[in-house]
């Protein structure tokens, strides 16, 4: 596999190397259908040395305003070497597109659609604005767009798997593609059947774990969701970026979004607590959601009384104190693998709410764990996670 | 159907003010100016830019049998002992009940009940869970109904509105410029996408929404789970001036400002009145915009702009424009459809947009050349307004008066929104 992939690598810096020799404009590097050629110079800017004509963008994805309006890209022209996205608004009313200091008044209205060629530029965010009339008085909004043609790409190695957002019903087995993302190489190592990881260059974590035990049928593809919707999925996907990590347009609709560092953690699972205890991670600690009888270490029941406690509690884990979790300024909650149990739309229900407080949730399944093995799988997220060290690496 | 022409002759004394209170009103276009086209334009975080995508509007029409606006029996509350019934004079979409020890009840029929709860007081047991609590003093609010904000400013409560959905660049009126550049209001994010965190942080106790929330219902919810009341104006569907100015009365009631509130509403009250007795001149006034694919946008013959240019003593000169398929109060149309009527107004008002007010005949003439051809261009009747007015609900009235200069040919200096541009 990966000597597979080496090579594949070295095919394309032999065709960068062949190109770095033509004639640019004319060369065969034109020839996007075939997808390990590439184009050496990485492209920073709106030029390319992509022969002019019209390419597929490999795929697209974008994000920005309500998340409610439709946008898509068929086609990318290159013109004097300058590159144009064909963006097609899902309604009529765009007037105009800015891109950088260009302000694009050529719109095709197509029955429900609003067309436009616009400069951009390819395989990484770009920010778009957009003039809608479709209010009382007309206004720009802010698009981040990411246009990717991997034959206008640096070399870079590609990922085996299938596209992140193309199924949710099993467990990946080779890392998936992520847009913005290049595989970091790492093949997967895990010891359990729930969870997978995969690593991806510069800090990005992969990470999926099934909440089903059989695989359902998938639920009817709903274009309009909201990233609440990857709640319902059997296999939860998970990024965890990197501090200062840039977030590829798009990708908070594919996967649920973990920001690191994570430093105040909310906690409805016993289990949980206990490996933050073995794991030397209490102080991450902010709430917790256990009746206090079930609250498995003293210092944290410590830690929670008073009149001004340093953990709070934040009721249960299926009945949740939002107001508790705002206040105590979490970036993580980990709920108890009950609440799998607690009827069939409770994780989608509570996944809505996260959303909107821009807050991950993490079910610890690590009780299902049949083998010790599996069960120090969880280590590893969790070490992950909060950025630290297995415990056998102390 | 209230109607104001002839109705309150009596108050005379509201006409004698009108005068100087005109005089004093503060002129915003300088200031709405300041802000370069450019800026406006660069600006996104806005909620209505965020609403601008939406399916929906932001003015819509009422339903032609709403239910509102008739006699309203005071709802009976257990423990509360009811006095009173706020009397309206032109608003359909609210009422207010009071009730002894300071209690009040705002209805609103297409939004919910609130209940009023005087400092230091609880809800009376038993309160039916569907009506939602303010507990006053109101001092965290979170603003997101662009066009209350004016209201808030004129009551002088502005300092209780801590947080606003607008950003400081989304504001074209001063006052919450003012109070977000000295820290005492934050924007605490769009109305469709609020910072939560930063609204239970600065303990929000109320949210207040234009019907844009409607569209986002899940935001509505999770205010309510975070137990902040959530309560949504409806001023934008009065199809009268002075009912969308008589909101103020709702704010004055929840605020305990009822003196201001009133002096403020006769105020604008005096505006209107002070043109009853100018003869309606029968010139024909247009109001639009252009879009940059030469559609022309234009406001529904039953729309609260028609109406305005009437009380100002002219004539909408679209008739009977309706399209049943929207409730938007303004609808689209071809530069064609446009020009075959419009071309003998004898007044034409540019709606300022967020690409600016028109400088000159020769900014509209680049738009589209059939322009040279309308009367109003020929005989130098071009006018435009700002967009300042969208929020400056306060003072709409003034917007008649603005429109009953251009006809009068009066007095240029007493102008707030408007400005002629043709020479």
């Amino acid at each position: 596999m990966k000597k597979q992939i080496w090579l594949q690598g070295a095919a394309v810096l032999m065709a960068a190397l062949i190109l770095a020799g033509s004639a640019p404009a004319q060369s065969a590097a034109a020839d996007v259908n075939n997808s390990t050629t590439g184009d050496v110079a990485e492209v920073t800017e709106n030029s390319t040395e992509l022969a002019d004509g019209e390419y597929t963008p490999d795929s697209f994805s974008w994000s920005g305003g309500t998340g409610k309006a439709k946008m898509s890209c068929d086609k990318i022209l290159v013109e004097n070497g300058k590159i144009y996205a064909h963006i097609i608004f899902g309604s009529s009313y765009y007037q105009y597109v800015r891109s950088g200091d260009e302000k694009i008044e050529e719109v095709v209205h197509n029955g429900d659609t609003s067309e436009f060629l616009v400069p951009v530029v390819l395989n990484q965010n770009y920010t778009i604005m957009a003039l809608t009339t479709r209010m009382s008085s007309p206004h720009e909004i802010e698009y981040t767009i990411y246009v990717e043609l991997k034959a206008a790409a640096a070399g870079s190695e590609e990922s085996p798997g299938i596209p992140v957002n193309e199924q949710y019903q099993v467990l990946d087995e080779e890392a998936p593609a992520i847009l913005g993302l290049t595989w970091s190489g790492e093949p997967v190592t895990t010891d359990s059947d729930q969870i997978r990881m995969y690593h991806y260059e510069n800090g990005y974590t992969l990470l999926e774990i099934r909440t089903t035990e059989e695989a359902e049928e998938a639920p009817e593809e709903d274009s309009d969701a909201d990233a609440s919707a990857l709640y319902r999925n059997p296999v939860l996907k998970y990024l965890m970026i990197p501090e200062n990590g840039e977030i590829p347009a798009g990708v908070d609709r594919q996967v649920i979004l973990v920001q690191q560092p994570v430093e105040a953690v909310a906690v409805t699972s016993p289990d949980a607590l206990n490996r933050m205890e073995e794991m030397d991670l209490l102080d991450r600690i902010a709430g917790v959601g256990i009746p206090e009888e079930q609250i498995p270490i003293a210092s944290v029941k410590e830690a929670m009384a008073g009149e001004e406690p340093e953990v709070a509690a934040i009721g249960t884990y299926d009945d949740i104190s939002y107001k508790d979790l705002l206040m105590g300024k979490m970036d993580l909650l980990i709920e108890d693998a009950a609440i799998l149990e607690a009827g069939d739309e409770a994780l989608y229900e509570l996944g809505k709410r996260a959303v909107q407080m821009k807050l991950p949730v993490l079910v610890d399944l690590s009780q299902k764990e049949q083998t010790p093995e599996g069960r120090a799988a969880w280590q590893d997220v969790y070490a992950e996670i909060f950025g630290t060290g297995r415990i056998d690496e102390k | 159907m209230r109607k104001y022409q002839g109705k309150y002759l009596a108050v005379l004394l509201a006409v004698v003010c009108a005068m100087p209170a005109a005089s004093s009103m503060p002129v915003y276009a300088a200031e709405a100016e300041s802000i370069s086209a450019e800026s406006i334009s660069a600006e996104t975080a806005s909620a209505e830019a965020a609403a601008a995508e939406a399916e929906e509007f932001e003015e819509e029409l009422p339903d032609a049998d709403s239910g509102a606006g008739e006699e309203v029996a005071p709802p009976e509350i257990a423990g509360l002992t009811y006095e009173s019934t706020m009397d309206l004079v032109y608003a359909d979409g609210f009422h207010v009940f009071y009730y002894k020890d300071g209690y009040k009840l705002i209805d609103v029929p297409q939004s919910g009940q609130y209940l009023v709860i005087p400092e230091g007081q609880e809800a009376p047991e038993g309160l039916d869970e569907e009506i939602q609590r303010l507990y006053q003093p109101l001092d965290s609010i979170y603003m997101a109904a662009t066009g209350v904000m004016s209201f808030f400013d004129k009551l002088g409560t502005i300092d209780q509105v801590s947080m606003s959905a607008l950003d400081e660049n989304g504001w074209l009126i001063p006052a919450p410029v003012a109070a977000m550049q000295a820290g005492t209001m934050a924007f605490a994010g769009k109305y469709s996408e609020p910072d939560y965190e930063t609204l239970v942080g600065n303990g929000c106790d109320l949210a207040l929404e234009s019907t844009m929330i409607l569209h986002t219902p899940e935001v509505q919810e999770m205010l309510m789970d975070l137990d902040i009341p959530v309560f949504i104006d409806r001023s934008s569907y009065e199809q009268e001036v002075l009912g969308r100015a008589e909101w103020i009365r709702v704010y004055g009631a929840m605020m305990n400002r009822e003196e201001a509130a009133e002096a403020a509403f006769a105020e604008q009250k005096s505006v209107v009145n002070a043109l009853e007795d100018f003869p309606n001149t029968g010139k024909t006034v247009a109001f639009f915009s252009i879009n940059s694919d030469r559609s022309v946008v234009v406001r529904k013959s039953r729309d609260i702009i028609p109406n305005m240019i009437e009380l100002a003593g002219g004539k909408y000169i679209f008739e009977d424009l309706d399209n049943p398929a929207t409730k938007s109060a303004s609808m689209n149309l071809t530069m064609e459809e446009f020009y075959s009527t419009a071309v003998d107004a004898d007044y034409i008002i540019y709606n300022g947009t967020i690409e600016g007010a028109l400088t000159s005949v020769d900014d509209l003439l680049a738009k589209d050349a059939l322009f040279s051809e309308f009367k109003a261009v020929q005989e130098g009747h071009v006018w435009t307004v700002d967009r300042t007015w969208y929020q400056d609900t306060a003072n709409i009235a003034y917007l008649i008066t603005d429109m009953n200069i251009m006809l009068a040919e009066a007095d240029p200096a007493g102008l707030t929104f408007m400005k002629k541009i043709s020479e």
